[in-house]
């Protein structure tokens, strides 16, 4: 038994099962007061036996929760997006040229940011069922992200016939007697050289910032802007352009603003947010309205981090855990309000 | 009649205005990966509370957390281990920490990726479990799994795990050893076909270009 350790990307949780993609081509579901299952997800290559045909590598890539089953991806090698449905089962799946963000789904659409080492070149939409495009911005070619083909060994099992059975006292048909041992099936690895496809830049999830879908609006980074689009056709609602070498590193939103965590970037390709940029990276906080792209507020934070949103309060987490609430003092308790004129 | 109906009204207006505050559970908010919260922000903000502390190499897990009724979980390192901590989300006053065995995870996204945590208040944590320091755990699963499990096999187990932590209080319920779970075994396997579905076949594998 292969011993290597198997290590989680982002988890899922629907309902009180996990799910979750491994670094390698593994996906988990585990049900804590059910059921463990195990499957790897393979996308072989075209005209290659498939059982020596490269593994996929997932990166852990996030999967999201679809109306039919669970959105996967993968972008380091032979790429594709998919809906698997069961165990073992798939509902479609689709071959890709282009990085991956992190997906978002919305009634039946997957939506999701491709291109680049941040997946941050275009945003698409694809519905549920089929996997049949449904828009992408921008309305211009995006450069299929580069690869190299790599050989590797892969396996192949083989089955070969191998004296090493019962002995036997078998008798010629020249009437000569000698022992004779029986054939029996043994499995054997066999070492094949195979080409593997491998992105450069793989893994865009673990640079992108996210996407968010507000009512019937799509904001996201796209091409050196942040742009909201509307939900159904991809059309533009609105535009506001970043700053030279600026790049979104987490994009999260409320019902009326979107919040984002932006930096001036010293190096050319965006890292992760847990490796530390370079020193004199400037970053800050920015809060647009929803409705038109208006800034609300701006504020300069030290590091890059992930954004949440919850208890009224904003949360960075660069490393360090930021709690940022509002300057206005909390609203006066309702129920004494309604107390004193009730006693009236 | 009027009073009651004053009141009536007043009820309604103060149920309007005391919603309860959103939650985010997972990355990125929810199962659909929505990034959206229900809570309105009124800027500006200001900074209220942080948590700062790193091992002493400087290492720090501490790039995602969740929160759920008025609790923020996330993990940190200090005094060379890496800590589940469960914390007011409000002050950041610590409610609980459990330590976990590994302080770094050697693949940097499953050292970064933070809990989750499900409705029924389960916090799901990943760590990596060394050979002869799985007591806590092996009593947790004997206890759970009464008769199928040995104790030793447990004790001597090592590999990447997911830990399940109540919520309230930080106690361990159970987990999932991935090695002895038989993640490294003969799977079942998922083979994206071609043939399988012909509307594959026929759409550009570039999201690029107009729009249909």
């Amino acid at each position: 038994m292969l011993n290597v350790p198997e290590y989680l990307g982002f988890p899922l949780l629907e309902g009180e099962t996990f799910s979750a993609t491994a670094a390698s081509d593994l996906f988990l579901q585990w049900n804590p007061t059910g059921f463990v299952s195990f499957q790897r997800v393979h996308h072989p290559l075209p005209n290659m036996d498939i059982d020596i045909s490269p593994t996929a590598r997932f990166g852990g890539y996030p999967p999201v929760q679809a109306s039919n089953g669970t959105v996967l991806g993968e972008d380091a090698t032979h790429r594709f997006l998919a809906v698997i449905t069961g165990h073992a089962q798939q509902a479609w799946h689709r071959d890709l040229t282009n990085n991956l963000g992190v997906p978002l789904t919305r009634d039946t659409m997957i939506v999701s940011g491709f291109g680049g080492d941040s997946a941050t070149e275009g945003i698409f939409a694809v519905d549920t069922k089929e996997g049949k495009l449904l828009w992408s911005y921008p309305p211009r070619q995006v450069p299929e992200d580069p690869q190299d083909t790599k050989t590797i060994t892969s396996p192949k099992a083989i089955v070969a016939m191998v004296p090493e059975g019962r002995e036997h006292d078998v008798q010629l048909p020249n009437g000569k007697r000698v022992r004779a041992k029986e054939l029996v099936p043994q499995v054997k690895q066999v070492p094949v050289q195979v080409p593997q496809p491998t992105s450069r830049q793989p893994w865009a999830h673990w640079r992108n910032p996210g996407i968010v879908s507000v009512g019937d609006v799509v904001i996201g980074e796209a091409a050196g802007e942040i742009v909201a689009l509307n939900q159904e056709t991809g059309a533009v609602i609105w535009r506001v352009p970043l700053g030279k070498d600026q790049a979104v590193r987490s994009l999260v939103a409320t019902p009326d603003h979107v919040v984002l965590c932006v930096s001036t970037l010293l190096e050319i390709e965006r890292n992760p947010i847990w490796v530390e940029d370079r020193k004199g990276t400037k970053t800050f906080l920015l809060a647009l309205e929803i409705k038109d792209g208006k800034e609300a507020w701006r504020q300069s934070v030290p590091r890059a981090g992930n954004l949440i949103i919850a208890d009224n309060r904003l949360y960075l987490m660069d490393g360090t855990l930021h709690a940022f609430e509002s300057n206005e003092p909390e609203a006066e308790d309702q129920s004494q309000i309604g107390a004193e004129v009730g006693s009236k | 009649m009027k009073k009651p109906m004053l009141l009536l009204s007043l009820f309604a207006l103060c149920c309007a205005g005391a919603a309860h505050a959103d939650d985010w559970t997972q990355f990125r908010h929810d199962a659909s990966r929505s990034g959206v919260s229900k809570d309105k922000l009124k800027f500006p903000l200001r900074e209220s509370w942080t948590w700062k502390t790193k091992s002493r190499n400087g290492h720090t897990p501490l790039f995602h957390a969740v929160v759920k009724a008025g609790k923020i979980y996330f993990t940190a390192s200090e005094n060379e281990k890496r800590w589940l901590i469960c914390a007011d989300s409000k002050t950041g006053k610590v409610i609980w920490r459990k330590p976990l065995q590994t302080e770094k995870l050697d693949f940097a996204l499953s050292d970064a990726v933070g809990p989750a945590i499900s409705s029924s208040g389960r916090v799901f944590v990943y760590d990596w479990l060394e050979s002869g320091k799985n007591e806590d755990l092996a009593q947790a699963l004997m206890k759970q799994y009464p008769g199928m499990l040995h104790c030793d096999a447990v004790m001597k187990a090592s590999g990447f795990v997911v830990n399940i932590f109540d919520a309230e209080q930080g106690k361990v319920q159970t987990n999932l050893m991935m090695s002895m779970m038989g993640a490294n075994g003969v799977l079942p396997r998922l083979s994206l076909l071609e043939g399988d579905t012909e509307v594959v076949s026929k759409v550009p594998s570039t999201f690029a270009g107009a729009p249909p």
